[in-house]
């Protein structure tokens, strides 16, 4: 329990320092909502809301708001997690090495990655407010966002675990998350109500979004078609955690501790 | 009875045979240098002595805890001083952190307690390097390239932390391209073409 404490603690601790990431959401989410606003009009656009099986009609301004933040967290949450898994890889296996059991470690990075992950979603939706100020289920929409953000983090985390260079794991954050985002949104892709859509990452993210935006709907066959994407990247990304801080040793006589 | 044997140890990177079968036996409260040219394998040898990596064929026995002191310093950037050895304490089950801190005073780097690793020199870094591979005490420890960045004062206490080691019974191995220090050694031995002996 000690050693799960101080995995968590300093796990916290190493996201608190990525200035870089919190610059970004603190500068560029409120002034990526006012540019996407401010250009998009506030016409209504036809949206296929998956949990009614019908087309809704949606606010194009209001529409755009919420690809805009699915997209900048997706991005920002993408490359936060990404970067930290890369840079400090060689360092867990120092630590687990010591002798910090890797089932600490993985429960640490779990929580750290659900708790972070909430706290700036909610930041995002609290944004979102100031720019659109009649969501239905501003709950609902903070879902949306917090999925998409789990999804995120645990495929950046999935990254840093595979790429070792830093420049090609970003951009294939920014490549997906920009994708996966965009192509859903009916202003930006008038095509975005094709079904292949709904096998994208954020889709049920996109859904829940629009579900708390614009109905009464609560979309929870969204949350549990969401939980599944961030599940099954986290599993991936920890499991090959595991493999690669295993020891590949030839030593045959029991070692008390090592680093 | 040595702390640290290795049998017929071989490690081959696909046609590259780097390690060609090397025995090495090292008894407790000695010191014991590897050198060799770059490229030699000696790096490679120590992550094998150290369960990094896993050899091609032979084993490796080892009495007691191992500490491992990589060439390039692993710390995270984001952690301070102070917080690399609460964190290691944690990890390495100890009860207080007073050996680290001791070794922290030896080495003449307290007043970069709580700097994070990032903004530290190279030489402060391996330092800190050192100090994570040393704090638990381990039976055996195996450094690679230990000294390099340190300044002269330091370079002197290094050996006087090895002394002390010596004098408790752990015994140290140390791979080095170089080694100046020839009398402090017990054993210093040469990789040559993937096999070890005594270096002439």
């Amino acid at each position: 329990m000690r050693q799960f404490t101080a995995a968590l603690k300093f796990s916290f601790k190493e996201q608190m320092t990525n200035r870089f990431a919190f610059g970004l959401l603190v500068v560029f989410v409120p002034i990526w909502y006012w540019m996407i606003g401010a250009i998009t009009s506030g016409d209504a656009v036809a949206f296929r809301f998956r949990p009614t099986g019908n087309f809704i009609q949606a606010n194009g301004h209001d529409l755009v708001l919420i690809t805009a933040g699915l997209n900048v967290l997706t991005m920002i949450l993408g490359f936060m997690f990404f970067h930290s898994a890369h840079r400090s890889l060689a360092f867990d296996k120092r630590l687990t090495r010591a002798g910090l059991t890797r089932f600490g470690f993985i429960a640490a990075k779990t929580v750290s990655l659900v708790v972070g992950t909430a706290v700036v979603a909610l930041y995002t939706t609290l944004i979102l407010i100031a720019f659109w100020h009649f969501p239905h289920n501003i709950f609902e929409v903070w879902l949306g966002f917090w999925m998409a953000s789990l999804i995120y983090g645990a495929f950046g985390l999935l990254l840093g675990m595979l790429i070792d260079n830093e420049l090609v794991g970003f951009f294939i954050v920014i490549m997906l998350s920009m994708m996966d985002t965009f192509l859903q949104n009916p202003i930006g892709n008038p095509a975005a109500n094709k079904a292949f859509l709904a096998y994208f990452p954020s889709y049920g993210a996109t859904q829940l979004d629009v579900a708390g935006g614009f109905t009464h709907t609560f979309a929870n066959g969204e949350i549990w078609l969401s939980l599944g994407w961030f599940v099954s990247f986290l599993l991936l990304a920890l499991g090959i955690f595991y493999m690669r801080t295993r020891r590949k040793s030839s030593v045959v006589q029991a070692i008390a501790e090592s680093v | 009875m040595p702390i640290l044997e290795a049998r017929h140890v071989k490690k081959q990177y696909r046609s590259n045979r780097v390690l060609k079968g090397v025995n090495l036996s090292v008894e407790p409260g000695t010191l014991v240098g590897v050198v060799g040219e770059n490229g030699s394998g000696k790096s490679t040898l120590l992550s094998i002595l150290a369960g990094e990596l896993k050899a091609s064929d032979g084993t490796v026995s080892v009495s007691g805890s191992l500490g491992y002191c990589p060439q390039q310093p692993v710390v995270n950037e984001s952690l301070t001083i102070a917080e690399h050895l609460a964190y290691f304490k944690e990890a390495y089950k100890l009860r207080d952190t007073q050996y680290a801190e001791h070794l922290v005073d030896e080495l003449h780097y307290r007043k970069f307690e709580h700097e994070k690793a990032g903004n530290l020199s190279g030489g402060t870094r391996q330092k800190l390097n050192l100090t994570l591979a040393l704090m638990h005490q381990p039976a055996v420890l195996l450094l690679d390239e230990p000294y390099q960045g340190f300044d002269w004062e330091t370079y002197l206490h290094f050996w006087d932390i090895v002394e002390e080691l010596k004098r408790s019974g752990k015994a140290v191995v140390v791979i080095s391209h170089l080694i100046f220090e020839q009398k402090k050694f017990d054993r210093i031995l040469q990789l040559k073409d993937g096999r070890i002996g005594e270096a002439q």
